[in-house]
């Protein structure tokens, strides 16, 4: 079964997360291969430390040189001010095969209302690519509001932690677009239950590293109790699919 | 064929003992669960874990019906469950009873305590008499732990208990927590990993292992509360040998919970 985990990240952050990780891309594609993880959407946290234009082009640097590593690349709702613009980030997120945005709206300090998130979607809505954002960064009621004022932008939900699923499940009950990463969303049987409930189509494969265990991720899947088909869904399907087929 | 190739091929644990040491049942009103034990044991069984250690910290106003449940289960279960006794400081009339009670029945293996839904010290005076208790019966104590505080506090528990064997549930819970535990489990013969940690923190097994030793590692998931899948995952994708897996998984259990001694 192929693995592409959507939601691993490189670079170092001002306060170190954990003495335990060393976050490169060296590091990280040995722990997929340990893992059996074929692909990886990856973000360089200057992204969010130093800003979007210094953290993509980083990114873009890795993963050009580490073909296994899909670029994500952060943005903002200042295209013009933080981007150079709608036209200069569309080429240069095409040039890179960009494999999705992502927002830190509190880490960053912006408001990720409808009203600042209008050239966000319109720049997914193009690049086929979905938004995602951790939990921990935004409020369930604007993921609400986002996903129902932006129907055609998908949004990926990561890091969610085991008690945050009574906030989200009503918002996925309503909003087609949403979908959930797997990595923490590990409540006691939470992929049988959301399977059964919203079925496979919503979830997609993540882990979180190198911060978050990978194996922990990787077993949580493919020991689950769902079949072969639902998982391979998680495991890459449903993440092409938002990625316009992404061809890996 | 090690142990994590096994896994891959057949998604469960084949023929290592294997002890989830840290189960719940009971309903959780905070957040979404499954509040049917039976699920659980379904779930230990499909994984081929051997056996499963269950305690109840959710019924809080009937005293011991929380331990009446676990009880229930454990006599239903075939030698597959044994229970944590659960004693509340809040309850603190009759504990010495309803140990004795617990005991006698012959299916449960340790006790569990839990500060932080009391709203109390790891070294409050009952937690501290209980430990003693724990320590002439031969029963570990598997004390729920969250953040660097509480490290402090529990390694004044361990040397005031010399004869009691205390788990340090959840590793500490934060990451500087779960560093400090490692250091405490190397440092105090009594203190052991409760490796059931709630934050997946990366290779935190590798750093246990170098610092505190294989032997010091106990598996659980925390079910019903979090998933058994996952928690397996982070022993066994871990850059360990089989040898120090199977401490972890079910050897140390086996060594350390009377009721499991000579189980295969």
């Amino acid at each position: 079964m192929k693995l592409i985990d959507c939601n691993t990240r490189v670079g170092r952050t001002q306060a170190p997360i954990s003495p335990l990780v060393t976050p490169t891309a060296d590091a990280l594609l040995q722990r997929m291969d340990v893992c059996g993880v074929s692909y990886a959407f990856c973000r360089h946290d200057a992204g969010r430390e130093q800003g979007p234009r210094d953290g993509d082009a980083r990114i873009i640097e890795i993963c050009a040189a580490k073909p296994r590593l899909k670029p994500v690349l952060t943005v903002t709702p200042l295209i013009r001010e933080d981007l150079g613009g709608m036209e200069t980030f569309l080429t240069r997120a095409k040039a890179c095969n960009a494999a999705a945005l992502r927002i830190y709206p509190k880490g960053m300090g912006f408001s990720a209302a409808p009203y600042a998130m209008e050239e966000i979607a319109e720049i997914a809505e193009t690049l086929s690519v979905p938004v995602m954002v951790d939990m921990a960064e935004i409020e369930a009621e604007t993921i609400a509001n986002l996903a129902k004022t932006f129907p055609r932008m998908n949004m990926i939900v990561t890091e969610i932690y085991y008690r945050n699923l009574r906030n989200l499940c009503p918002i996925f009950r309503h909003c087609d677009n949403l979908y959930l990463e797997t990595g923490m969303l590990k409540t006691f049987h939470s992929l049988e239950d959301l399977c059964s409930l919203y079925g496979a189509e919503r979830l997609v494969f993540g882990s979180g590293a190198p911060y978050q265990d990978m194996g922990a991720a990787v077993a949580h899947l493919l020991a689950a109790d769902i079949c072969d088909d639902e998982k391979e869904l998680i495991a890459s399907g449903n993440i092409k699919r938002l990625c316009g087929g992404l061809q890996i | 064929m090690s142990i994590r190739e096994d896994f891959l091929k057949n998604r469960s644990l084949g023929d290592v003992f294997t002890v989830d040491h840290h189960t719940h049942c009971g309903g959780v009103g905070v957040f979404r669960s499954e509040s049917d034990y039976a699920v659980v044991q379904q779930e230990l069984i499909r994984l081929d874990i051997d056996v499963g250690i269950v305690s109840n910290v959710c019924t809080y106003d009937i005293p011991n019906a929380g331990n009446d449940m676990v009880q229930q289960i454990a006599e239903a279960s075939n030698g597959r469950i044994f229970g944590q006794i659960f004693l509340r400081a809040g309850d603190e009339a009759g504990y010495e009873e309803e140990i004795d009670r617990r005991v006698k029945s012959g299916v449960f293996t340790g006790i569990k305590l839990h500060p932080v839904i009391e709203n109390r010290d790891i070294d409050d005076p009952f937690y501290c008499k209980v430990c003693g208790i724990a320590g002439e019966l031969g029963y570990p104590v598997l004390f729920h732990t969250w953040g660097l505080r509480d490290m402090g506090i529990i390694a004044d528990v361990a040397k005031k208990c010399p004869k009691t064997v205390i788990f340090i549930g959840h590793c500490g819970g934060e990451l500087d927590a779960s560093l400090r535990a490692g250091e405490l489990a190397a440092q105090y013969d009594n203190l052991y990993l409760d490796f059931t940690c709630t934050r997946g923190y990366a290779n935190l097994l590798e750093y246990y292992v170098k610092t505190a030793s294989a032997e010091k590692i106990l598996f659980g998931s925390d079910a019903n509360w979090n998933s058994v899948t996952s928690s397996l995952g982070r022993v066994l994708f871990a850059d360990l040998t089989d040898a120090e897996m199977r401490l972890i998984l079910g050897g140390n259990a086996r060594r350390l919970y009377p009721k499991l001694q000579g189980k295969a």
